[in-house]
């Protein structure tokens, strides 16, 4: 649910002038939220797009209109950012460094399921866009108009990938 | 059935290191610079030495007479960093008035804010395998225009990087 805070303004201002501590603190705020964000969404490379997430927020900062509203305006960022990190990931597959001579072998994802049964692994087999939509309606509570603002697509278009998604997620889990 | 929306632990999350964080702050401040280096020493020797600032700072920035903590404020429950908060004076060589500094200290990162609001010290650690800890010192003064003060801080923060290593090697 994307609530207007008040206490967020006051902060985001100090920030927006580059106080070190107060952009500090306000990181500090928002990582739990877009932690969550990117984890689920961009897997191994979360960090990556934890950070990547954090430098959009700073460099556009400046230009928030509404700072009340910033846990919702990065929330959305963190979605885009994560959703990009992950497709670029899966673009360049991950080298097994140890053995430079034979590509690392990927698991398939239905052995993941079966050697892990856990939240990751499910996610894992999903692809980013669908992973993307669920955090944000299951985990995050996210209206379906915010996911669709947030993807930058229709309303009935976030419906049915959500309905894609969350069967995709179970017939995985159930495998 | 399997409960999707149950936000717990079990959900990947991601998390942002002390320099990924230090690195953040100085991006929102283009009047900094930074040196950062992979030290010989495993980060809890390094941070150990480096946290206990009335010690380590005088020694290793040599424009650094004497630090004193004033005051120290534990991590409280509500601070998701465990991070203590200092009050620290710090007097320079041939400046008699000391500065006073805000400091937010926790492990692997220490944010100071001095003079006002107008001159940051970030320093911060992570391990670096098991023998070495990357160590990454920022200086800089949060105000427009104070990019031309970049060359300085480059010239401080390398000082003080050779002062710390050369301090840590001697003990």
């Amino acid at each position: 649910v994307l609530v207007q805070d008040e206490e967020w303004e006051p902060l985001v201002r100090r920030a927006r002038r580059g106080e070190p501590l107060a952009v500090d603190a306000l990181i500090r705020r928002l990582a739990p939220d877009v932690g969550r964000i990117c984890g689920a969404i961009a897997l191994d490379a979360g960090d990556d797009a934890m950070q990547e997430t954090f430098i959009a927020v700073l460099r556009a900062l400046p230009g928030l209109r509404e700072p009340a509203a910033v846990h919702g305006w990065v929330r959305r960022i963190a979605v885009r950012e994560a959703v990009k990190v992950a497709q670029r990931a899966r673009r360049t597959p991950p080298v097994d460094t140890d053995d430079p001579a034979s590509p690392a072998p990927r698991p398939s994802p239905a052995v993941d399921v079966a050697t892990a049964l856990d939240v990751r692994a499910v996610l894992a087999a999903l692809t980013p866009e669908h992973r993307a939509i669920l955090v944000m309606r299951d985990l995050g509570g996210w209206s379906e108009h915010d996911v669709a603002d947030a993807l930058a697509i229709a309303p009935g278009t976030a419906k049915s990938r959500l309905s894609r998604a969350r069967a995709e997620f179970v017939r995985r889990w159930s495998t | 059935v399997v409960d999707v929306s149950d936000p717990t632990s079990r959900w990947p999350q991601a998390t942002l290191d002390p320099l990924a964080r230090l690195g953040l702050v100085e991006a929102a401040m283009p009047g900094s610079a930074a040196t950062e280096a992979v030290i010989d020493a495993p980060f809890d020797r390094v941070w150990g030495y480096v946290a206990d600032l009335e010690r380590s700072v005088p020694e290793f920035d040599r424009l650094v007479r004497r630090i004193r903590i004033r005051s120290r404020r534990p991590a409280d429950d509500n601070d998701d960093g465990g991070a203590e908060t200092l009050d620290m004076q710090a007097w320079q060589v041939g400046v008699p008035a000391p500065m006073r500094f805000d400091v937010r200290l926790e492990p692997g990162l220490c944010l100071m804010r001095g003079w006002g609001r107008l001159y940051f010290v970030g320093m911060a650690a992570r391990p670096e395998g098991d023998d070495r800890t990357r160590f990454r010192h920022v200086e800089g003064v949060p105000l427009p225009g104070a990019r031309l003060l970049r060359p300085v801080f480059r010239r401080t923060t390398a000082g003080d990087m050779a002062g710390l290593i050369a301090a840590l090697r001697a003990r």
